[in-house]
């Protein structure tokens, strides 16, 4: 599953023309992450597949526009990505430096907070919009951040939250009805080299069934590959990198779901 | 201003023909606007809105079709545009196709979401025997941006031009591209990315 197929950098079409389904499109960004040339490509093709969208014209109903403005007045714009404050460059500890990484920390855990915030804003409002304060924590593309909204929107979706035992909170929101999940982090610790996190379905009796990666970075946002229906937890596990057939290490996290 | 190996369009549009409109002029005004909506002025989003509607309804109009829905997501796109206005980077390219990949996404999303599983069949059998890129081309307005990026279609080859027609403005994913062309898979995949490269180097080099 995580050795990429030898054709797969034929799939930039199709992924830059969002033609990839839900589970194709994470595997090819987890491919993204590791070649240059297919992420090169990808925003080459960014204008001509715009432009094949600027062609289309159709006037727009008035009532679009009344309902648009009216509904930017109760969404306040995101602020803009400021540069990160990196604790682990500084080794000393004066009064000063201290104070810069708890705020640091704080501005983490509320930015966590915002997250779950977000989710479950969702799961109770099941307002679609609202899903954009979740999928601007997103930073993967576009494909993915789709699939997620569905599932986010679900009239059935559940969140369950916990604590990541090596370092960081994560959220699973699960919709039976599509058979879907999906797993949200935010202040991961970084997987130690040679390793990564990888995801679980565990059923009652116990036995895990790979359900794909986390991908490196703080915050991710990921689609379980296969259906959470039976599934009594998920689990993340810290496994060699490529990942293993089942869970080799104690959980790092584990929800009921 | 432009990332390397980004084709912008507007650019070399600007350059050389100043009179026709979608140009750098449109594409500065896009930007200035944005820029004025992160910092929450609601009357620079609806200049925004009157520059882009008719572009963005009619991109969701075109993938969904259902006018109710063509609405509901060109709704939540324009919310998102709003609140995301701040994400925007002119370095990574024009303002305008930065708001139609949202469009485009959540429209996608949209015909492929639950609700709507039900109505695919009918949007297998309603495609007939008519070619999309027919009605692409009844469309279309005939600006100098639509000429080019008509004429760039045109370069394609029928199966290049029917896979990237039928996954940008009918949201069928690659597999089913592939049984709606009776192509295999491994075809459509290459046909999708030849036609890309072909699209965006012809559109580059006509700018």
């Amino acid at each position: 599953m995580t050795s990429d197929a030898p054709d797969i950098h034929t799939l930039s079409g199709a992924y830059a023309l969002g033609a990839l389904d839900a589970d194709e499109a994470a595997a090819f960004e987890r491919h993204l992450e590791s070649c240059a040339a297919c992420r090169d490509e990808v925003r080459s093709f960014g204008a001509a597949t715009a432009s094949l969208g600027e062609v289309v014209e159709t006037p727009a109903p008035d009532r679009l526009r009344a309902a648009v403005l009216a509904g930017i007045t109760e969404i306040r714009p995101l602020p803009p990505h400021v540069a990160p404050d990196d604790p682990s460059t500084s080794t000393t500890g004066s009064g000063e430096e201290l104070a810069l990484r708890r705020r640091a920390r704080d501005r983490r855990s509320s930015r966590w907070l915002q997250v779950a915030a977000a989710v479950l804003a969702v799961v109770a409002a099941g307002a679609l919009w609202r899903t954009v304060a979740l999928t601007q924590q997103v930073d993967t593309v576009t494909a993915t951040a789709a699939a997620v909204s569905t599932v986010l929107t679900a009239p059935d979706a559940r969140a369950v939250t916990g604590v990541v035992s090596s370092g960081g909170r994560a959220a699973v929101v699960t919709s039976d009805q599509l058979g879907r999940a999906v797993l949200v982090t935010d202040g991961l610790a970084p997987a130690p080299a040679g390793s990564t996190y990888q995801i679980w379905y565990l059923d009652s009796a116990g036995a895990a069934t790979s359900a794909g990666f986390v991908p490196a970075g703080e915050h991710a946002t990921v689609l379980l590959q296969g259906s959470p229906v039976g599934a009594a937890a998920v689990g993340v596990t810290l496994e060699p990198a490529g990942g293993s057939a089942q869970p080799t290490t104690k959980p790092v996290l584990a929800v009921a779901v | 201003m432009t990332a390397p190996g980004i084709v912008t369009i507007s650019d070399g549009s600007a350059s050389s023909s100043p009179g026709n409109a979608p140009g750098g002029d449109a594409r500065a005004a896009l930007v200035a606007l944005l820029a004025r909506s992160s910092r929450g002025d609601e009357a620079a989003f609806a200049e925004l809105y009157d520059l882009t509607s008719a572009k963005v309804y009619g991109l969701a109009r075109r993938v969904v079709r259902d006018p109710a829905q063509a609405e509901e997501v060109a709704q939540e796109a324009y919310l998102e545009v709003w609140r995301q206005s701040t994400r925007y980077d002119e370095a990574r390219g024009n303002p305008l196709a930065w708001i139609l990949t949202i469009v485009h996404r959540r429209a996608v999303d949209r015909v492929r979401s639950a609700e709507s599983a039900r109505e695919r069949d009918t949007r297998y059998a309603a495609l007939g025997d008519g070619p999309e890129y027919d009605e692409v081309a009844e469309a279309v307005t005939a600006t100098l941006e639509t000429a080019r990026v008509r004429k760039a279609l045109t370069s394609l080859t029928e199966v290049q031009r029917e896979a990237i027609t039928l996954a940008y403005y009918g949201g069928y994913t690659h597999r089913e591209v592939s049984e709606l062309l009776d192509v295999p898979l491994g075809t459509v995949k290459t046909r999708m990315r030849d036609g890309l490269i072909r699209l965006r180097d012809t559109l580059g080099v006509e700018a």
